[in-house]
């Protein structure tokens, strides 16, 4: 009986011991965050980027505070968006305020305003700028901020892509688009192929081939981040991600993160509390499978 | 008769509607330069106006934080000259009011620009020049980006600012923060979500330097103890939520309590009530500084009211 307790005792020991080394390591993120739940539940490759990216993305236009971008960081939202346009770089400044300790951690993407008459000059000149304020040596994901015909047909700007890649200071490019007349400027792009990203509003209600338009996009690599999608959202029934009582932008969320197949979607973050909302329902796709 | 009735007040509806529309429009296109006020420039297409429901539009993601703001309009403009082949856009931002124009130009200014003497608070850079006066925040663009581009954007900054009949008003809050050590023009003003927190509202706040710290000063300031109390909970339950124990109780003087602790996100922090403000200082352990800075503000508080 004694011989049987203390091999029980062993087998009870060896068990726990096996099981420290099974538990997944945790991160350097992990070990400093105190609660960490809820924190994001999936990360999908940014098309042919490979840049592994939260499902949910932290849309940094109207961020006041640095304290936020660190407490979304902890809880795993990895991909920041960002531009030299808003609120004149300051928005850029408050993500300047974190990359000093989390750069590693971070995927950002800024974009400039660029059309016809930008040259290579004015891109590096800019660029260099929003190095300045975001506080790094490079940016994960630099965009032209805004389809323009003409910027897509401006070679100047793809020799600064070109450029800022050589020396390592970006290593993507990549456009955004607002509307109206998404997936037809946006055809141009994909027949180009010179672009590695798509930021877009997603709106399959005004846009009846957008499904078509994100398949064709995934075909050919490209990585696809949504944003604007209250708009979209206000415009289906929603009942079936309502179903919890979530309120208008949860269930918007919980719906694009279902319906979109994009990457990533952005949400426009200003307070802790939204990090929590958002963060506690990333995965929504694959719960709701 | 009654449809008589009915039909005279829809009538005088419809025609208020318009007024109210074609007076609110002329309101910023009066405070755009015309070709006398700036020869050689002339309009180029048409003044565009959006509302906070479709502001998106025109400057997409940005949209929210001008929402937040207390944004009520956004008039767009845009001018040609024909000799440089230059352009100048206007964005004219009509706030809730003066506060709202001083918040939102706090909030945007970037932290070290040395601010532009054009009769507004203002700063720039080589090709932009942001003011605000009274409740409007203006924000100019020149192209192309040369010296000329930044003189011709001075003189239409400066036709704007004199056109505003408003005068800037500074809240009259800021002259309780004291003022050693205050790094200048670093005021803001946040009217939700200060520190990232929901439900700490109206805040004002300052930069100091001393001694190697670089420390905020937080003013929330209210009518009556139950609002400061109801700001310092706010605050310490969002602390408490992410920490292992809640913030530390401190008492600071003779009577000046509340809580002091470090926080993962925050760093050092100090919350303490006074009877009609809550006070959070961040960013230093300098005890002594945080009371002497307290009870200034306090003694300042009460001489105000």
């Amino acid at each position: 009986m004694n011989r049987y307790l203390q091999c029980s005792l062993l087998m009870l020991v060896c068990c726990g011991v096996l099981t420290l080394f099974l538990l997944p390591t945790p991160s350097i993120s992990d070990e400093a965050a105190v609660n960490t739940n809820p924190r994001i539940k999936q990360y999908n490759v940014l098309g042919r980027t490979g840049l592994k990216v939260s499902d949910i993305g932290f849309g940094a236009g109207g961020v006041t505070d640095p304290a936020v971008i660190e407490y979304a960081l902890d809880k795993g939202i990895n991909f920041f968006d960002t531009a030299e346009g808003y609120g004149n770089g300051k928005s850029e400044e408050m993500l300047g305020k974190v990359t000093a300790k989390h750069r590693s951690q971070m995927i950002i993407c800024t974009k400039l305003g660029m059309d016809g008459t930008t040259t290579k000059e004015d891109v590096l000149t800019r660029f260099e700028a929003c190095l300045k304020r975001l506080q790094t040596s490079y940016v994960d994901i630099l965009m032209m901020h805004t389809f323009v015909k003409e910027a897509v047909e401006n070679p100047a700007i793809y020799e600064a892509f070109e450029h800022l890649k050589k020396e390592k200071k970006i290593f993507f490019s990549g456009i955004s688009h607002h509307g109206p007349n998404i997936t037809t400027d946006l055809k141009l792009v994909l027949e180009q192929n010179k672009l590695d990203v798509i930021l877009c509003s997603y709106d399959p209600f005004d846009y009846p081939d957008m499904a078509e338009f994100i398949i064709e996009a995934k075909k050919k690599g490209i990585g696809l981040v949504a944003m604007k999608i209250f708009n979209a959202a206000r415009k289906g029934k929603l009942e079936e991600f309502t179903s919890h009582k979530f309120p208008f932008n949860i269930a918007a969320m919980r719906w694009a993160l279902k319906t979109s197949n994009m990457d990533t979607i952005l949400a426009s973050i200003n307070l802790m509390d939204q990090v929590d909302e958002y963060v506690e329902i990333s995965g929504a796709v694959n719960e709701m499978k | 008769m009654k449809t008589v009735h009915c039909h005279g007040v829809l009538f005088f509806l419809m025609m208020f509607s318009l007024t109210t529309s074609v007076w609110s429009e002329q309101t910023e296109l009066a405070l755009l330069p015309t070709t006398d006020d700036f020869p050689g420039w002339s309009p180029s297409g048409d003044m565009v106006s959006y509302t906070a429901d479709d502001m998106w539009k025109h400057i997409n993601g940005a949209a929210e934080i001008y929402i937040r703001y207390a944004c009520q309009k956004l008039t767009v403009a845009y001018f040609m000259q024909a000799t440089d082949k230059a352009e100048i856009t206007a964005e004219i931002y009509t706030m809730a009011d003066n506060l709202h124009a001083f918040g939102i130009y706090s909030a945007q200014k970037p932290r070290e620009t040395k601010p532009l003497i054009i009769g507004a608070p203002a700063f720039g850079e080589a090709n932009t020049l942001t003011f605000f006066k009274g409740n409007y925040y203006v924000k100019t663009q020149v192209h192309p980006d040369t010296p000329q581009g930044t003189e011709y954007l001075q003189v239409f900054a400066k036709i704007i600012i004199s056109k505003i009949k408003a005068e800037t008003t500074l809240p009259e809050l800021l002259t309780v923060f004291p003022t050693e050590f205050l790094v200048p023009d670093s005021f803001q003003y946040i009217p939700q979500g200060a520190l990232g927190i929901k439900g700490l509202n109206k805040a004002f706040s300052a930069l100091y330097r001393l001694e190697g710290d670089e420390i905020t000063l937080f003013i929330f300031n209210h009518e009556s103890e139950q609002e400061v109390h109801r700001d310092l909970e706010t605050f310490s339950q969002a602390i408490g939520r992410r920490a292992e124990t809640p913030p530390k109780p401190v008492t600071l003087g003779h009577d000046l309590t509340g809580t002091h602790d470090k926080d993962r996100y925050l760093g050092p922090f100090w919350a303490l009530e006074l009877q009609s403000a809550l006070i959070i200082v961040l960013g230093t352990e300098n005890k002594e500084w945080v009371e002497n800075t307290v009870t200034y503000v306090s003694t300042k508080l009460v001489k105000n009211k």
